[in-house]
């Protein structure tokens, strides 16, 4: 028997895993069950990583749950202790240690400083460049970009809509997990960029206007866009609104009417002021759609939608609402196929009483009647703040405990790795 | 094990020659076996002869059989009923595996090869989870000194896979 040392070398092992047939050789790399690992093993040789990169392999491999490298925060204001109002955490389980240098947005057109965080998905950011204070509600140009790549997109505004109150932004990923090739396609090509603009109407004096959702799709294929027929087109294009929303025809008082609530159950929400409905942008249509709230929530003012089952797709969303009283409820509800249109009351929290024993808090929190503010949301989480002054506190959604948070003003976007990771053989 | 059934053993050839006894029930845990069998074959004394495969490589596939079917014969004879004894007895038997699969690599890789050849799903996956194992948390160059792989990429390649994936040389847990 041939004696070997673990650093054994090629001359003294007649047999390695190199010598193997390609079936076998995808077998075992189906079993790195980490992205970062099969990304390390195709980088070991050229036959390997023709192996990992073949789109009939990697269609086979599962989609780890959590990728998370970290993220990033932005802090809407400045202040001393954080000039650069970006930051990047490295989330503790990713494995880069302290070097975050390789998740700066230096690489972007003029330096990180001229955009703004508005949204991420997965693997993606979604930055807006930064807006004169008179024009801070116009639609921005925009910019796509993966940090770990370093790869990015410059979306220019839609020329037509250059006029138009934009009330927000998004970006997701409209393949995702709908189809098995689009696993194999890498994350700048899939992405899409949704922006909501809200269109006054002509000749009516009481400021009413109609939302509209302006859709920008890089891999739209402009001859069959009917909005813009110019060569030089851009690849955005306005959604028409569905049979069901043009019947109804929603109409809003102004910008301030709407407030966004978040994202849950492959939706955007808004809260309507003084009306008992909902506006709902569905991810994939990008369609409007009302959504009648039920008696027990009419009155209580909406704080936050997030989803009702973590990652695991039902239709299930969990709306958080504050009565009079600050009473916290937490309602659970099921998208359209999914669900007969019921509300459940799943939780429910008095805040004052909740909160009393914690550090910091004062007498006449919550007394004067205005509705506690949120901070930010996850679907874990949701991090409040009395009206009165800012002192923040999380209420864990499925425990109900409260705890005091001593975090700055910031909004946390995640970051993950890209995924599929890019292989080219 | 279930009495009454008439012992039938098959004879396995190795490719220099060695020979190896075992139930039938046990050697059709392959499927080579099982469609050899099945057309009417290798039950005579001249036995199953087996090609590629070394003597040394056949007793060590062998030994997983033997304990793969006697395993799964007593977990058939068992009280159904009796759900703590089988979870425990699974326990066993994978942690017999881990003991069984902790090998040279060279052996692995015969092994490996063996399994595939003779259709033992359960012991090609053993073997790859195996190889896999010795992969992970591992840079690149770590994986190539562990399993004796030679980098034959170009200047260009290795840059352009930096720019596309720039942690694969740094270690991780």
């Amino acid at each position: 028997m041939v004696m070997r040392t673990t650093k054994g070398s090629p001359v003294s092992s007649p047999t390695t895993l190199h010598d193997l047939p390609d079936k076998l050789l995808e077998l075992i790399l189906l079993r790195l069950t980490s992205p970062l690992w099969l990304v390390r093993a195709a980088a070991t040789c050229k036959r390997w990583r023709r192996v990992a990169a073949n789109p009939n392999f990697l269609r086979h491999i599962a989609r780890p749950p959590h990728l998370v490298a970290g993220h990033y925060h932005y802090y809407r204001h400045h202040s001393k202790h954080h000039p650069n109002r970006l930051a990047f955490v490295p989330s503790p389980t990713a494995a880069f240690g302290a070097n975050t240098r390789r998740f700066s947005l230096e690489y972007l057109p003029g330096g990180s400083s001229p955009w703004e965080l508005i949204d991420s998905h997965r693997s993606l950011l979604l930055l807006a460049k930064a807006r004169s204070a008179h024009r801070r509600r116009s639609f921005p140009d925009l910019v796509v970009c993966e940090p770990v790549t370093r790869r990015f997109k410059l979306i220019p505004r839609m020329e037509e809509m250059k006029h138009q109150h934009c009330l927000a932004v998004f970006l997701h990923d409209h393949h995702y997990p709908t189809t098995m090739d689009a696993r194999a396609c890498s994350s700048m090509s899939t992405y899409r960029v949704i922006c909501v603009v809200y269109i006054e109407c002509d000749g009516v004096s009481n400021g009413l206007g109609a939302v509209r959702a302006c859709v920008f799709d890089p891999n739209r294929s402009t001859r069959r866009s009917t909005w813009n027929q110019r060569p030089h087109a851009t690849r955005w294009y306005m959604v028409k609104p569905s049979r069901a929303m043009a019947r109804c025809g929603v109409h809003l008082r102004g910008t301030d009417s709407v407030r966004f609530l978040g994202h849950a159950a492959r939706a955007w929400f808004w809260s309507i002021t003084d009306d008992d409905t909902m506006l709902v942008l569905d991810e994939c249509t990008a369609e409007f759609e009302i959504l009648r709230l039920p008696e027990c929530i009419r009155g209580s003012e909406l704080r936050v939608v997030v989803d009702g089952d973590g990652d695991q797709y039902n239709g299930k969303l969990c709306v958080i609402c504050l009565d009079r009283g600050n009473q916290l409820r937490v309602f659970a509800t099921w998208r359209r196929d999914h669900g007969n249109g019921e509300w459940v009351l799943e939780k429910s929290l008095r805040l004052a009483a909740a909160t009393a024993g914690l550090a910091g808090y004062k007498e006449g929190y919550f007394s004067n009647g205005s509705a506690a503010k949120v901070v930010t949301a996850n679907t874990g989480a949701v991090t409040f703040t009395p009206a009165e002054e800012t002192w923040m506190f999380s209420v864990d959604l499925k425990t109900m405990e409260v705890a005091h948070c001593k975090s700055v003003m910031s909004v946390a976007y995640p970051c993950e790795l890209p995924w599929l990771p890019t292989l080219r053989a | 094990m279930a009495a009454g059934k008439p012992v039938v053993m098959v004879t396995l050839v190795s490719s220099d020659g060695q020979s190896f006894q075992l139930l039938e029930e046990a050697a059709l845990l392959s499927a080579m076996v099982r469609d050899t069998i099945q057309i009417g074959q290798g039950r005579g004394p001249a036995g199953i002869p087996i090609r590629n495969i070394t003597g040394q490589t056949l007793s060590m596939v062998v030994v997983y059989c033997n304990k793969h079917y006697t395993a799964a014969a007593a977990a058939d004879g068992d009280d159904a009923a009796d759900e703590e004894k089988k979870v425990a007895n699974k326990k066993q038997l994978r942690e017999w595996d881990e003991q069984f699969i902790n090998l040279e690599q060279d052996k692995l890789y015969d092994i490996l090869v063996a399994a595939n050849n003779l259709g033992i799903d359960g012991l090609v996956d053993l073997c790859c989870w195996r190889f896999a194992d010795m992969m992970k948390g591992k840079s690149a160059s770590e994986i190539r000194v562990k399993l004796g792989i030679r980098d034959d990429f170009t200047s260009e390649q290795r840059a352009q896979i930096e720019k596309d994936s720039p942690w694969v040389w740094s270690r991780t847990t």
